[in-house]
């Protein structure tokens, strides 16, 4: 009575304040095989091989209240050791438990002595798995076996009044009432063979329903409390199903998949399609799933420190579990771990073409939209919540992105200021890169000439930069050589004067025709006709001040083949600027021409390189241009405003004067250090190819090492063997060179028994024969052999050529038709 | 411009949990929650499914592909503790290799460098990180860091094997250096380095404020230096740099972004860093020649729009 009331008390204190719940645990003192609670679920009882005893549930901890694992030692026999128990849902005294013996114990707990023990039934031949009380009758108890039969118990009477036995003696592995609302007789049985049947209490000779669940055990089933037509399966082949069992014949809605065999699985009160379930082995955790969602659980408990035996909800927020760790948990499902909201819902990646590949979580509004309507109508008691919502339409969608330059239809000088996005076009995109790996010459021309076709070609793929660069290399290693070759036979000799407005007009008029498809170009030549005259007479009193000093736009820009077209900014003595918009070199440098020679002084006449007679005047002028840049390029670099990129060089030109030998080879190793420093090992690695000796011996070996593997690297992940092979013979270096000359061995085998010749081309080891044998003269080949492919037979070439004149058939009679190409 | 060029209908029946590209960039390997990976060959600018691989037995969170020197190889992880290794032989995909010996979900695979050999790296929830590698006959080895992060470990990724110590240590050519980097959910970012056939901790770099979601070695193409970019459920992504002659580290703030931030990923030179996040969305950053990072193009994922976040600066 007085438990009683505290039991009152305690629902009323549930009523009022259902927060109150929190995790808790008890150690039971033994593995524990099954659980059950009384109808008030104020207590559980605990069972298993070493344990049995009664708990009782209190507000924040477990308190054990009995243990009925009493008695004299030599008494507790295998009637003690339960593999499962069950709680009478009308008698609050009353307990069944299912022993491995075969027996079923009852239980009474208003016994006065000791021992709670009421009665045994022997019925059952093997272990029996499960015990059920029938939902309203007191007294009805069904037993299902190791033995195949089920046996429903009258407790009054003491003695077993049906017998149930399916037409295979497969053994009984769960068994359960239908929920009392839902269907009074009926009952489903779980067997061994991965069939589940349907009865009905009152036809004993055969089951309403019969199907394969599952092509293996089935551990667990349970009846959906509210759908009378739902029941869950689950078995050793790691899936919960969900059948319709109304349909005929049944129905299969849903599969979940688990990481474990499923021992034991329980709907959650109140949520439709949340079931939880605990694993036989592997998985210690005991999860809850939502059935729409069957690949990721919903939520996760992770106490248990081995598996988890049985499971059992209190109400929807409180699950408990027991566990072989001894242990019993009682989970407060607000404090679970969702393992949906850990996971990582994207996934991004760049391929080598600069593809971005994207996958992503789909969220559909609409879909939300209606749940959220859903969510109002059923009030807060069935609501799902939010992230029940997100949790159950998950759904991925994958995009490939491509970078794509934007069609250049502006006029050139737009150009001038490439768009950002076409920056990362270039940047991201790596079509430029393989068009240069292939179109670039490393080898079979002069370096100047290498240097012009490299050149045209970074221009070809608007790597204006780039090819601007490799003039400057062009131009800084054949003015050198030029002198001493003979090459400058072909170009007359022109002077060009500080003074010279008017070689200059004359320059860019011929610019003008020779451009005649571009109108713009000429207007604007035309403006800087102007501009060049006002800069001209300042250049006449100053140039030979001999501290002219030139701003430009930093050369490490241009070698970063960034895309960036800035501003070369062009000043003398009087701050006078001029700007020149590079970005319009289409080819050979033509713009080069624009390049006033009136801020220095030339310190000689300048031997034109060889070049088409009709652009010699142009490529003149580009040498006075690119040795003032090449020259900018020794001087330290100084940042003066970095946030525009800009990086303005001084230049000296009293170096022009004073310096009677200049070398550019420490320029041009700069230069190259700077593109590898930017990432663009392809034009490092090809200039340091095509400079070759002028600048090999200038940079690290190590380094220069680097460069050669990341870019054969590269080549070869766009599948470009034979650059890469020709990269490799021109590296000079030995570790790259190592590259072409290793795996280069083709390894045989023994045409008999198929082993493969580890020291010798001839000799098998395991057939101890000579293979390989001419068929003609039998002779083991030396020098050239030739053989069939077909059937493997040959032998020495003139042989075989002498046989085939005659015969088509195979000469060692194998009767194939050997083929020779 | 940047633009969807396709859209791919993988059939997954969940959530995607990622997608990569093969070195050729002509196979995408996607992998899902619902247990499967499919393989799409991508060179002709169509996706066509080539093959579906069933054998993990949950969520597949990461995949990664190896160098083509060891054939078609593929490295998988997945909520079933499980990390298996798949290699096509005559146009089967069949397993080459399975490991089970983490105690919880498995995070993170990453190859190493083709020149350490078949060596990979994966990052468990259990806190540790698996370091497996084969001689090639067969014989798979696994070297465990225990409680490599506490709670557990989310990200992994190798650095590349040229090492720029090199031009440090001017002593006689070693053995190219091992290391990787590891994010987890103890906010730490890890480098383990390994000495003498052990694995150790290297550097701990501490800047997060909420679990590491990814990390990216970038590769290293000739330069001097290490970069590495880690995002975090804090919303940010954090650039770390050595310059490769001291073992000292600075961090720079990439960007904190208005939801959390899934992954970065590299670009095959390693000057763009694409950055995916909770709102659906990825960025390109590129680091100007000042070291500024900024965001040169923002997809839209919803929508394949995009918007130019940097004005004229060029």
């Amino acid at each position: 009575m007085q438990a009683a009331m505290h039991n009152m008390t305690k629902v009323v204190q549930d009523k009022v304040s259902p927060t109150h719940n929190l995790p808790m645990s008890i150690n039971c003192d033994g593995p524990v095989n099954a659980m059950d609670m009384n109808k008030d679920m104020s207590k559980v009882v605990v069972a298993g091989r070493q344990v049995f005893k009664i708990i009782e549930v209190e507000d924040d901890m477990f308190v054990e209240t009995s243990n009925l694992r009493v008695g004299k030692p030599k008494n507790i026999n295998l009637n003690y050791s339960a593999a499962d128990v069950a709680w009478n849902h009308n008698d609050e005294n009353m307990l069944a438990s299912a022993a491995t013996n075969g027996a079923v114990v009852i239980w009474n707990l208003s016994k006065q002595v000791k021992s709670k023990q009421e009665f045994v039934f022997m019925e059952h031949k093997r272990s029996v798995n499960r015990v059920v009380f029938h939902n309203s009758e007191a007294y009805q108890l069904l037993s299902g076996s190791q033995d195949g039969t089920m046996k429903l118990h009258d407790l009054r009477r003491k003695q077993v009044t049906l017998t149930f036995m399916g037409r295979s003696s497969e053994s009984v592995r769960d068994i359960q009432f239908c929920p009392a609302n839902l269907g009074y007789f009926s009952f489903a049985a779980a067997y061994e063979n991965g069939i589940v049947q349907i009865w009905d209490m009152r036809r004993p000779d055969r089951c309403e329903k019969h199907f394969t669940a599952h092509n293996e055990p089935v551990f667990a089933l349970d009846w959906h409390p509210e759908d009378k037509h739902w029941l869950a399966t689950a078995g050793r082949d790691k899936m919960i199903k969900v059948w319709d069992i109304n349909k005929q014949p049944a129905q299969l809605l849903y599969v979940v998949q688990t990481i474990a065999s499923v021992g034991r699985i329980k709907w959650r009160p109140q949520r439709r399609y949340h079931i939880a379930n605990c694993s036989l082995l592997l998985d210690h955790n005991v999860n809850v799933w939502d059935v729409r969602r069957p690949y990721i659980p919903f939520a996760c408990f992770e106490q248990h420190k081995d598996v988890a035996t049985c499971v059992l909800w209190k109400d929807p927020h409180i699950l408990l579990s027991t566990g072989k760790d001894y242990m019993l948990h009682q989970h407060i499902f607000q404090s679970a771990k969702r393992p949906g909201d850990f996971v990582i819902p994207s996934g991004v990646d760049i391929s080598i073409h600069g593809d971005v590949c994207l996958a992503y979580k789909e969220r559909t509004a609409a879909v939300k939209g209606k749940e959220a309507g859903k969510i109002s109508m059923f009030g807060r008691k069935t609501s799902q919540s939010r992230s029940e919502l997100f949790f159950t339409q998950a759904n991925s969608s994958l995009a490939v992105f491509q970078q794509i330059a934007e069609p250049n239809t502006e006029d050139e000088f737009a150009a001038q200021q490439m768009s950002p996005t076409q920056l990362a076009s270039e940047d991201v995109s790596m079509t430029s890169f393989l068009e240069l790996a292939k179109k670039y010459r490393l080898k079979g021309l002069t370096t100047e000439e290498l240097c012009r076709h490299n050149s045209a070609a970074a221009a070809a793929v608007d790597k204006y930069q780039v090819a601007q660069t490799w003039q400057i290399m062009g131009n800084i290693f054949c003015t050198k050589t030029s002198s001493t070759k003979s090459t400058s036979l072909q170009v007359p000799r022109i002077n060009v004067t500080p003074n010279a407005p008017m070689d200059r007009q004359d320059v860019e008029k011929g610019k003008a025709v020779s451009s005649p498809d571009n109108e713009v170009e000429v207007v604007r030549s035309d403006n800087d006709k102007e501009k060049n005259g006002e800069i001209s007479t300042g250049t006449d009193s100053d140039s030979d001040g001999e501290s002219s000093e030139f701003e430009k736009n930093q050369l490490a820009d241009i070698a970063s083949g960034l895309g960036h077209n800035g501003d070369f900014f062009f000043g003398d003595g009087d701050n006078e600027t001029l700007s020149y918009p590079l970005g319009i070199t289409v080819q050979g440098g033509e713009d080069w021409t624009q390049l006033p020679s009136e801020a220095f002084q030339p310190r000689h006449e300048i031997t034109g390189p060889a070049a088409p007679p009709d652009r010699l005047d142009h490529d003149s002028l580009m040498v006075a241009a690119v040795e003032s840049d090449a020259v900018a390029v020794m001087t330290p670099i100084e940042e003066s405003e970095p946030s525009e990129q800009y990086l303005n060089l001084n230049i000296d030109c009293s170096a022009f004067h004073a310096g009677t030998v200049l070398d550019y080879t420490s320029t041009a190793v700069d230069i190259i250090c700077c593109f590898a420093e930017q990432g663009d090992i392809q034009s490092a690695v090809s200039m340091l190819i095509v400079l070759g000796d002028h600048v090999r011996s200038h940079i690290d070996g190590e380094s220069q090492e680097n460069w050669f593997m990341s870019y054969i690297d590269l080549l070869s992940r766009f599948r470009l063997w034979t650059i890469a092979s020709e990269v490799i013979a021109l590296s000079h270096l030995p570790q790259v060179m190592q590259l072409n000359q290793s795996s280069t061995s083709i390894h045989t085998a023994c045409p008999h028994c198929m082993r493969t010749m580890e020291r010798s081309g001839w000799l098998c080891d395991r057939c101890k024969s000579v293979v390989n044998m001419c068929s003609i003269c039998h002779c083991p080949v030396k020098g050239l052999a030739v053989w069939c492919q077909g059937c493997c037979h040959g032998g020495h070439i003139q042989h075989i050529q002498d046989w085939l004149v005659g015969n088509i058939l195979c000469p060692e009679g194998c009767g194939h038709m050997c083929e020779y190409t | 411009m940047v633009s969807v060029i396709s859209s791919v209908d993988t059939g997954h029946e969940d959530m995607i949990h990622d997608a990569q590209l093969d070195y050729y960039g002509t196979k995408l390997a996607t992998c899902s929650s619902d247990r499967s990976i499919k393989l799409f060959d991508v060179s002709s600018g169509q996706q066509v499914p080539i093959a579906d691989l069933r054998g993990h037995e949950g969520p597949v969170w990461q995949l990664c592909w190896a160098h083509p020197m060891y054939g078609s190889v593929l490295a998988s992880c997945g909520y079933d503790r499980k990390v298996i290794i798949w290699k096509e032989t005559n146009g089967s995909w069949d397993k080459l290799y399975e490991y089970s010996n983490h105690d919880s979900s498995v995070n993170s695979v990453c190859f190493a460098p083709h020149e350490l050999g078949l060596v990979l790296a994966c990052g468990s929830s259990d806190g540790s990180i698996s370091v497996i590698s084969t001689t090639g006959d067969g014989n798979w080895d696994a070297k465990k860091i225990n409680n490599a992060h506490t709670i557990g470990c989310n990200a992994v990724s190798w650095a590349p094997s040229t090492s720029p110590n090199a031009l440090f240590d001017q002593g006689a050519r070693q053995q190219p250096a091992k290391r990787f980097v590891s994010g987890g959910c103890d906010n730490l970012v890890k480098i383990w380095r390994e000495e003498d056939g052990q694995w150790v901790e290297d550097q701990k770099l501490e800047g997060h404020s909420d679990w590491v979601r990814d990390v990216a070695w970038a590769p290293s193409i000739g330069l001097p230096r290490n970069v590495i970019a880690t995002c975090s459920q804090d919303c940010r992504v954090i650039i770390w740099t050595n310059d490769g002659t001291s073992n000292h580290w600075t961090s720079r703030v990439l960007n904190k972004f208005s939801d959390v931030v899934w992954h970065v990923s590299w670009s095959v030179t390693g000057n763009i860093l694409a950055v995916s996040g909770g709102d659906n969305k990825v960025t390109l950053w590129k680091e100007s020649v000042e070291g500024q990072w900024t965001c040169i193009s923002d997809v839209n994922k919803g929508q394949g729009q995009i918007t130019d976040q940097r004005s004229s600066s060029g």
